[in-house]
């Protein structure tokens, strides 16, 4: 079981977290964006041997969508953030 | 008996009764099970698994092959347990396994005769033909014959709990190496947890004859473990195993508490910051014809035996041991023991046999220069060597090396978190283990820049002895828990299944309880001989916790039955129970399911409650739905993207029904978003899917639009919602004494009115129905539960006010064919299929936009939602039938173009109604389809009809 850094809660197992899959820049919801681009934003993924930005969600814990750096391979974590700015108690 | 006069750390003023295959026998608290049967004189305790050979105790400890036993307490029985692990205690009732009748008079070791028959691979190749025979007869009769022990069926009244625990350092293994470490952590003040699988702190110490510090080793280990006990920065834990390695420093390790306590077992879950691995080591038995039979054990095990439990385990030893230092150990416990050592081998005889039947008789072998030599004993101590129990430090991925100096399989880096020390890593001795336990520690500590840095050399690895035992040809055993021959590994060899995986799983080297803890090294050392190639290039195969067998009640711990989940009640729960409410589990609440009056079947409640709600009047708990408070200047556009349809036009005072996407165009979610003033809303989102829309808005929120600027409250537990429901709710509505209009020009439906009724309860009511009748959600904060209930009940029982609970709220949705989630909303659907495809604005953009109007999920023949009812006007309609063109066949086949998502009789209408997924189903209104249901054993001809059977203009909404 992963040790997840949360940046407002500290280190937290990750049973505490929800995966929310790679980071992915969503296309803007302008009315313009097809079909293509957000085929490619959500279903073509790199998946890397490495490391990899990730979202997790502390959902047993302060309720905020964070990035984690982790190694696919080592899972090896290499810090984490809030990518917002914003959300949980902070 | 053979217990000696004197000596032993066990309480010979206190005796312990115990039966073996119901023989009253007796030992002494500090006993194990193995070394109790030693002691009484049983050798001979199991037959083996494919040969039914007679088995004895090779072993010590948790490495043990052979003597798996079945042991009944007060809870139940317990299969497959070691002897050699089995603390002896008050009353134990043990078996043996694998044998019929008896232990010494086993039908089934008629099986040796077929030796060459029962080789490796022989299921696969002899149980071929015929074909139908292998699910009749041969699975059968093998089942029966195959396996270790039987699983209790009961159910076990034990308690397993489950704690928690972090530390600096977490030592795992209480000999000279791990409490070197401890003791040298815990004085520089790290956090210190050292976890013993023995009851006593020790490990070879305990057996040991040498002097540590001036005082006996076996003192010495007292102390230290006392000196450990009395720290308040550590935290020893005897009697646990730890058995798994995960990532970032996690350990999972099972403590057995002594018998008679509260708890049968303790898993406790450790995280370190680094963790030294000071497990020790598993000796190694030679290979030779016959080196199975009782009497054959480990040399390490006979002086554990020999010292710690006070017995002699023979009368005439012959001594095997490569070491010479060991053999000299060995020897000098055989004579404190008064065992005559009978012979002693020098490494590179070469050995020839054994003989005797229920037990060792003699042994055969041929010196140095060439000489057969043979003698009487009946007991023969073997070792061929050290093999680190490291497999911890494999468990997560890296592999041991096989190293040709040590012989064996070691830990290649010492670099990670897990940090193997001591004979773990092929350092063997006292005090080497002392000097790599403190060196190690100071290591780890450094790291941790929690002690300045020493620099203290680590110990080299032992040497293996240039010399080993050879043996003649003939059966010997590999692996004696799976009765795995020199040639069955030759066969393999021969038959291609070269890649040690594969190997394994032919011929069962290394499977079983003891997933090949005595025997793998040697199986490796064999296997490259055969392949000509050298234990470094075969490799191993792959470690997985647990290194140990782990009872299951462990893992599962107190997380059993009601217990499995939490209990969610609403805050109507201990009205509804005064009002004899029925409940049933929905998710993790518990739901009021139907109200029964005195002697009504659920059939004839349900019945009863659909009526009073389309006729008069009901209640229902609506507090279980997803409630979040959301707002902010961009609260408006935040919900504009969330819901695919119009919420943008939503005036202060009304709400609007919603449905919500998914990034990929399906349905999310529905709910109603309630507008409370210029930038505050009120949504809901259904029971279900509350934590997983909850969790979307807030990665809406905190992810993707960072630049909005909303705020996000869930209020799910904050409010109590009941709706009320029927022609007169507004009635009801009057008689609570609002402080706001309650007319239907005032108080339309789909809108929202904050006040307090009757002066003062403070409620949020919504003109908002699941039930197709006039209803009002009445949500009040959740301490006022109760106090709604009592005034909702004492006015409405003017109307015969009719609390209802699931089974009406479905039938009544399913007469207005309202969407339900986990039915018709279940992931595979876009607002098309559900018939609600016109609702989505196409004058925004909204989340799911893009992705929903691809071409294949706006196709013309896609399932869409549809009503069913009986041809004939009567028939029900079973649940989950499919639907089809045409009958079935004689096959009992039809081609199918739909199935059911629900199916009820509406007591409203008097027959049996249905809503079904149907092929291009919006256009085929009318037409007649069978519905299939195999389950059932029914086909029902149905009419293809509107999703809405009752009221479909919804006139009743507005009464």
């Amino acid at each position: 079981m992963l040790l997840i850094p949360c940046p407002h809660c500290g280190p937290r197992d990750e049973g505490e977290f929800d995966y929310g899959g790679p980071l992915r820049t969503l296309p803007p919801l302008d009315g313009v964006s097809d079909a293509a681009a957000w085929h490619r934003a959500l279903h073509l993924g790199n998946n890397p041997r490495g490391p990899l930005l990730e979202l997790w969600y502390h959902a047993s814990g302060c309720e905020t969508w964070i990035t984690v750096t982790r190694d696919t391979i080592t899972h090896e974590i290499g810090g984490s953030s809030l990518p917002g700015g914003k959300g949980g108690p902070g | 008996m053979s217990r000696l006069p004197r000596g032993g750390l066990i309480d010979r003023d206190r005796t312990l009764p115990f039966t073996f295959d119901g023989v009253p026998l007796n030992g002494h608290p500090g006993d194990t099970l193995a070394s109790a049967l030693l002691a009484n004189g049983r050798h001979l305790v199991a037959r083996s698994l494919k040969y039914h050979r007679p088995r004895g105790i090779l072993s010590a400890g948790l490495e043990e092959p052979c003597a798996l036993v079945t042991v009944t307490d007060a809870s139940g029985s317990t299969s497959n347990l070691k002897a050699t692990e089995v603390v002896l205690s008050d009353g134990l009732s043990v078996t043996s396994q694998n044998a019929w009748p008896r232990v010494d008079r086993d039908f089934g070791a008629l099986l040796q005769l077929c030796g060459k028959a029962l080789s490796a691979g022989f299921y696969y190749k002899t149980f071929m033909w015929p074909k139908g025979a292998w699910a009749g007869t041969y699975s059968r009769v093998l089942r029966r014959a195959a396996g270790h022990g039987r699983a209790d069926p009961s159910p076990d009244p034990a308690i397993y709990d489950k704690r928690r625990k972090s530390c600096d350092i977490l030592v795992i293994g209480g000999g000279a190496a791990g409490l070197s470490a401890a003791l040298t952590s815990a004085h520089s003040g790290s956090t210190v947890v050292l976890v013993e699988q023995d009851r006593l702190i020790g490990g070879a110490l305990l057996s040991s004859r040498e002097t540590v510090e001036g005082l006996s080793a076996r003192d010495w280990a007292e102390d230290a473990a006392v000196a450990l006990g009395q720290l308040s920065n550590v935290t020893v834990l005897s009697r646990t195993l730890a058995f798994g390695h995960y990532d970032h420093g996690l350990v999972q390790a099972v403590e057995t508490p002594p018998a008679g306590g509260s708890t049968r077992a303790i898993l406790w879950k450790i995280r370190a910051h680094r963790i030294i691995l000071a497990a020790g080591a598993i000796e190694r038995p030679v290979v030779f014809p016959g080196n199975d039979r009782p009497g054959v054990m480990l040399a390490g095990a006979v002086r554990s035996y020999v010292r710690r439990f006070a017995i002699a385990p023979g009368r005439r030893a012959a001594v095997a041991v490569t070491d010479a230092d060991e053999r000299a150990d060995t020897t000098a416990a055989l004579a404190e023991a008064g065992i005559e050592v009978v012979a002693e081998l020098e490494p590179g005889a070469e050995i020839l046999g054994t003989s005797g039947r229920l037990h060792l008789r003699g042994l055969r072998w041929r010196d140095g220069g060439g000489k057969r030599r043979n003698v009487a004993c009946d007991l023969l101590c073997v070792s061929a060597g050290w093999m680190p129990t490291a497999h911890l430090a494999a468990q997560l991925g890296a592999r041991l090396t096989f190293d040709q100096v040590t012989q064996s399989l070691r830990p290649a880096a010492d670099d990670g978190v897990m940090r193997p020390v001591g004979a773990a890593r092929g350092v063997l001795g006292t005090a080497a283990c002392l000097a790599d336990g403190k060196a190690a520690a100071h290591e780890v500590m450094a790291e941790l820049e929690m002690h300045k840095h020493l620099g203290l050399p680590r110990p080299d690895p032992t040497p293996a002895p240039a010399k080993g035992f050879t043996a003649r040809r003939g059966r010997a055993f590999v692996d004696l828990q799976n009765d795995v021959t020199r040639a069955d590994l030759a066969l393999a060899q021969r038959e291609g299944y070269r890649d040690v995986e594969l190997t394994k799983r032919y011929t069962t080297l290394g499977m079983g309880t003891d997933q090949g803890k005595t025997s793998w090294t040697n199986g490796l050392i064999e296997i490259s001989a055969l392949a000509g190639s050298t234990p470094a290039i075969i490799g191993h195969t792959t470690y997985r916790p647990p290194f140990s067998p782990v009872t299951i009640g462990a893992l599962v711990g107190t997380e059993v039955g009601a217990a499995m989940l939490p209990t969610r009640r609403t805050p109507f729960h201990a009205g509804f129970e005064r009002l004899d409410c029925v409940f049933q589990t929905s998710g993790s609440w518990l739901y009021p399911r139907y109200f029964p009056q005195q002697g009504e079947s659920m059939a004839d409640a349900v019945e009863r409650e659909c009526r009073a709600v389309r006729s008069s009047l009901g209640c229902v708990d609506m507090s279980t739905l997803g409630k979040f408070d959301i707002q902010g200047p961009d609260a408006r556009s935040f919900l504009s993207r969330l819901y695919c349809n119009n919420v943008a036009t939503l005036k202060p005072g009304r709400l609007r029904y919603g449905l919500m996407l998914r990034e990929d165009g399906y349905v999310l979610d529905d709910g109603t978003v309630a507008q409370l003033g210029d930038n505050h809303f009120f949504v809901t989102a259904t029971t279900a899917h509350s934590a997983s829309v909850w969790r979307h808005i807030q990665k809406c929120a905190q992810i993707d639009w960072p630049e909005m600027n909303v705020t996000l409250t869930n209020v799910g537990e904050h409010w109590a919602s009941l709706a009320i429901a029927g022609p007169k709710a507004r009635e009801l509505l009057r008689a609570l004494d609002p402080d706001f209009e309650t007319g239907p020009q005032a108080f339309p439906f789909a809108a929202v009115r904050e006040g307090i009724l009757g002066g003062n309860l403070p409620v949020r009511v919504i003109s908002v129905s699941f039930s197709g009748e006039l209803s009002f959600e009445i949500n009040t904060p959740a301490g006022f539960a109760e106090d709604l209930l009592d005034r909702v009940m004492e006015r409405g029982a003017e109307w015969g006010i009719t609390p209802y609970g699931l089974e009406t709220l479905d039938v009544l949705r399913i007469e207005k064919g309202h969407l339900s989630v986990g039915t018709e909303i279940d992931g595979l659907r876009v607002p098309g299929d559900l018939g609600i495809g016109r609702m989505v604005s196409t004058s925004k953009d909204f989340v799911g936009r893009a992705l929903l109007f691809r071409p294949a999920l706006q196709a013309e023949g896609r399932e869409q939602l549809i009503g069913l009812v009986p041809e004939d006007g009567n028939t029900a309609i079973p649940p989950a039938a499919h639907l089809s063109t045409a009958e079935l066949d004689e096959n009992g086949r039809a081609p199918i173009c739909g199935q059911l998502t629900a199916a009820v009789r509406s007591p409203t209408l008097g027959h049996s109604i249905a809503l079904a997924f149907l092929e291009g189903g919006a256009a085929r209104m009318g037409e007649s389809l069978w519905a299939h249901s195999p389950v059932a054993g029914r086909s029902v001809r149905v009419r293809v009809s509107p999703t809405c059977a009752y009221d479909p203009k919804g006139e009743r909404l507005n009464g």
